[in-house]
């Protein structure tokens, strides 16, 4: 058998380099739970962002002080199997975060479909990270008197614009993830 | 677009009903408004690019701002979607016209393309260069030390508000590690206690986010900073401790906040910066934050000028491509409507004017063209009028013309062609000048001398072959014997025929009634020549046989022998006539004229003593000729001449002449008296008083059908010299 000694030290390198770059590559947005219940004829919806401030360009743009904004798109549909879905209604909320770096507070208001819902002041990044990335809506759509096991929610986070080529936007965004609607019993 | 618009109101208000986009197209094709559309849309480019550079001032945010973006991706778009559309529609017109093979459209081609190509190359390696140049430039702009002294700056002037929280932080946690700071009546001793030890500006104790004792500094501002909101202390429980830090009129407060041990409140402890210092911290903390803002957002930025050199670019595109368009219409416009011109002047549109001004060399080029067209158009007319004479002339003569080309095809045939061949012109399709119509229409000749004519299509083959150059054709035309003289000639733009027909029925009735008197009163005087001395024989045998005379045998011997010579001579004369009713037609080849004289000349050598004969003909004349009717019209000529002469010699010569070639025979004999050289040629004429006065008969017809010419003149100093002249 011939000897191949460059082969496998090769492999190795390769190997090395794609797990390094793996690793050292941030990880990229996601929705990580999403969970959709009805209740009353209204349906709460919950749902996690992680990924989020893995990106050091918005952590930079966080604290240099500039609004840096996490907007989710929340629809809800009517699941229809072999047929188009029957939208029923969509939501976007916003989570608008502004950093004072001379009392180094972290101003967060929370809009939605563009009306300001709440506003709060964070002095701690950590909870900051966590009130921008775990979304809670109770009571959020209206069904009415629709079946909730017939719907669906579906939603996905964008994050900051980037630009390809310097000429072309391109925006950041998670997958649409979606959940069936479950009911809970009061 | 203004004017339009402001036109546009004005036809409104007249009440005629003129939309933007009639006036749109209307203007289309105007030249200002063509140069205006680029200038306004470079006028609006260099308008972002002042603004642009007016935002230098304003704040990164408002550079990178969301709307100046979008107007100037949108204006980006538009350039884009404009180029498109101009390039499209240029391309689209250009192919379409190529297709159409409209004069002209492969010369826009290419200078559309040489235009497009020339500015589009140096404008996007400018733009590459120029954008990659600016990119470096931010990069450069950002890696410099000035980043690294803000930070550094920043980081000082947190430090100093990290120590101040700290000093207060140390008096909280004293205040909460009191015991007595949850007692009421000794919290005021505790609060001043601590607040002199640590040297802060403010010492207090809160509880259910509410102020239950503080003792303050008097020289700091306590009334310029609120009580913390509710959720602070709420932070402050849950983490053990909380910082906040407020800006006042006078200058900072940074407050720490411990909570008290057995969840009886909140220490707070606070420690104010004056505004001279706290302005340095912020300004500090602002230049960094500025700076870093404007970092964060250099990809923005980047963006945000890539697309504005993105815009200028193709604006110069748009611009380039649309002045190229019409700068390559401009040019070939006067081009194609001279090459349309020309198209139609080869058509037949004589003095077709070319409609288009222009100053430069194109113009003069235009001039030229009218003026050639004109010119063309006059002579074209001349040409008309000298036809029509043409015409007329040909229509009034007797002689019909027929005209065609070098396949037979009819080019023109005149109204005594068409009676003389009893052609019903209407029902046959022609017109008098068959050249005006079609190509395609024209009738080939054998169509139109079909059936009976058939003798005249023979006998222009024949002349038309070069077998001869004039013919006689004897045809039946209406039930009626008619005689036509056809002659042909080239046709002088040598692509063609032109054949003329003599009716020559009366005159040939004529000659052979006057030939029939002349050949009985010849043939009578011939035959009573014969006769007396047959007539006195017969007589004289009759007398002697009847009288019984004894010399009867020999007068029956001498008068038989008398009567059979009268006889033979009768027989000879006969004879003569029947060969020259028999002539034969002539049949044309090249051959040696000096052969020819050679050979006539050879039989009437030594024939008479004392008389000879000279022949002088350069070897090298080569005529187009029948040899034997040459050969015999030469030797009677001869048979002649010896005949006339009593001694010396007779000169036979040939010469070249302008067109032709001169034969002459002349004799030292006793000549030919003036008044008989007019009647020489004629039949049955003779000077020798005997003979059947054939001979120079038949010399004329054997020259004239060789289109030839026979002269008879003295010879000096006696004698008669004959010239033949024959066709070169």
């Amino acid at each position: 058998m011939v000897k191949k000694p460059h082969v496998r030290p090769l492999l190795l390198a390769i190997l090395f380099l794609a797990g390094t770059a793996a690793v050292a590559a941030p990880p990229n947005p996601a929705l990580e739970t999403l969970s959709a219940t009805a209740r009353n004829g209204k349906v709460s919806v919950r749902l996690t962002l992680t990924g989020a401030f893995g990106n050091p360009e918005m952590v930079e743009a966080l604290q240099s002080g500039l609004p840096t904004t996490i907007t989710y798109l929340v629809e809800i549909f009517r699941d229809r199997p072999n047929w188009f879905d029957e939208d029923i209604a969509q939501a976007r909320v916003e989570v608008i975060c502004t950093f004072n770096s001379l009392t180094r507070e972290y101003l967060l208001n929370y809009r939605r479909d563009r009306r300001l819902i709440r506003s709060q002041t964070f002095t701690d990044l950590t909870a900051l990270e966590r009130a921008m990335t775990h979304i809670e809506e109770t009571d959020f759509f209206d069904i009415g008197r629709r079946k909730p096991y017939k719907l669906k929610v579906r939603a996905k986070a964008e994050l900051m614009t980037g630009w390809l080529m310097y000429v072309i936007p391109w925006e950041t965004s998670t997958r649409w993830r979606e959940t069936r609607v479950k009911t809970v019993t009061p | 677009m203004g004017d339009l618009d402001a036109l546009a109101g004005d036809a409104g208000e007249d009440g005629d009903s003129v939309s933007v986009r009639e006036l749109l197209l209307r203007y289309r094709k105007d030249p200002r408004f063509i140069v205006s559309v680029p200038l306004v849309i470079l006028a609006a480019t260099s308008l972002v690019y002042y603004v642009t550079q007016q935002a230098k001032e304003l704040s990164p945010e408002a550079l990178s701002n969301r709307l100046l973006l979008f107007v100037l991706w949108n204006i980006n778009l538009l350039l884009i979607i404009g180029i498109l559309f101009v390039l499209l529609r240029g391309v689209v017109k250009l192919v379409l016209e190529r297709q159409r093979g409209i004069i002209g459209s492969r010369f826009r081609t290419k200078l559309v393309v040489t235009y497009v190509a020339t500015s589009l190359l140096p404008v996007i390696l400018l733009f590459l260069v120029a954008t990659d140049l600016l990119r470096v430039s931010i990069d450069r702009w950002f890696a410099t030390p000035v980043w690294t002294i803000l930070r550094n700056s920043e980081a000082i002037a947190q430090m100093a508000q990290d120590q101040a929280a700290e000093i207060a932080g140390g008096a909280a946690r004293e205040i909460a590690a009191s015991p007595a700071s949850g007692d009421a009546t000794q919290v005021d001793e505790i609060l001043g206690h601590v607040r002199a030890f640590h040297q802060v500006n403010l010492a207090a104790v809160y509880r259910d986010g509410i102020l239950v004792k503080a003792q303050a500094d008097p020289r700091a501002p306590i009334h310029e900073v609120a009580d913390p909101a509710p959720r602070f202390f709420e932070d402050v429980v849950k983490n053990g401790r909380g910082v906040k830090i407020d800006v006042v009129a006078s200058g900072k407060w940074i407050r720490t906040a411990i909570p008290l041990a057995g969840g009886r409140g909140v220490a707070v402890a606070g420690v104010f910066i004056p505004i001279a210092t706290s302005r340095m911290i912020d300004e500090s903390i602002i230049a960094h934050r500025d700076f870093q803002q404007l970092r964060s957002q250099r990809q923005t930025l980047k963006a945000s000028q890539t697309m504005l050199f993105l815009a200028v670019t193709l604006a110069i595109l748009f611009g380039t491509l649309w002045t190229s368009i019409y700068a390559s219409r401009r040019i070939t416009i006067p081009i194609k409507a001279l090459a349309e011109a020309t198209a139609t002047l080869a058509e037949g549109n004589v003095g077709h004017r070319v409609a288009i001004t222009a100053t430069d060399e194109v113009g003069r080029l235009v001039d030229s063209f009218n003026d050639m067209s004109s010119q063309l158009a006059a002579q074209r007319g001349q040409l008309t009028d000298t036809n029509r004479f043409m015409t007329t002339v040909l229509e009034s003569v007797a002689t019909g013309i027929i005209a065609f080309d070098d396949q037979l095809r009819l080019l023109s045939i005149n109204r005594a062609a068409l009676q003389m061949l009893h052609i019903d012109a209407s029902a046959a399709g022609l017109l008098s000048d068959t050249s005006q119509r079609p190509e395609a229409g024209r009738q080939t000749l054998n169509d139109l001398l079909a059936a009976d004519l058939e003798p005249v299509a023979s006998a222009v083959q024949e002349l038309t072959s070069g077998r001869s150059r004039a013919r006689e054709v004897a045809l039946i035309l209406g039930g009626e014997l008619r005689y036509l003289e056809l002659s042909a000639a080239r046709l002088g733009t040598g692509s063609g025929w032109v054949v003329a027909l003599e009716d020559s029925t009366q005159l040939m009735q004529a000659q052979k009634l006057a030939a029939w008197n002349e050949a009985a009163r010849r043939i009578a005087h011939e035959i009573k020549n014969p006769l007396t001395p047959i007539q006195l024989s017969a007589e004289r045998i009759a007398r002697k046989f009847r009288n019984a005379d004894p010399d009867t045998p020999q007068a029956i011997e001498q008068g038989t022998r008398t009567i059979v010579e009268e006889v033979g001579q009768l027989k000879r004369m006969v004879d003569e006539f029947a060969r020259f009713a028999r002539m034969p037609a002539i049949h044309l080849r090249h051959a040696q004229l000096a052969e020819i004289l050679q050979q006539a000349a050879s039989l009437y050598q030594d024939v008479k003593p004392g008389v000879t004969i000279a022949v002088d003909v350069a070897s090298d004349i080569e005529l187009l000729m029948d040899p034997e009717q040459i050969r015999r019209a030469v030797g009677n000529l001869l048979k002649n001449a010896v005949e006339a002469t009593e001694g010396g010699e007779i000169r036979v010569s040939a010469r070249r002449a302008p067109h032709r070639v001169v034969i002459e025979v002349a004799d030292p004999g006793r000549g030919v008296p003036d008044s008989d050289k007019d009647k020489l040629f004629l039949p049955y004429f003779s000077t020798k008083g005997r003979g059947t006065g054939l001979g120079l008969a038949i010399v004329h017809r054997i020259v004239r059908d060789h289109d030839g010419q026979i002269h008879v003149h003295d010879n000096h100093p006696k004698g008669t010299r004959f010239e033949i002249e024959l066709p070169a």
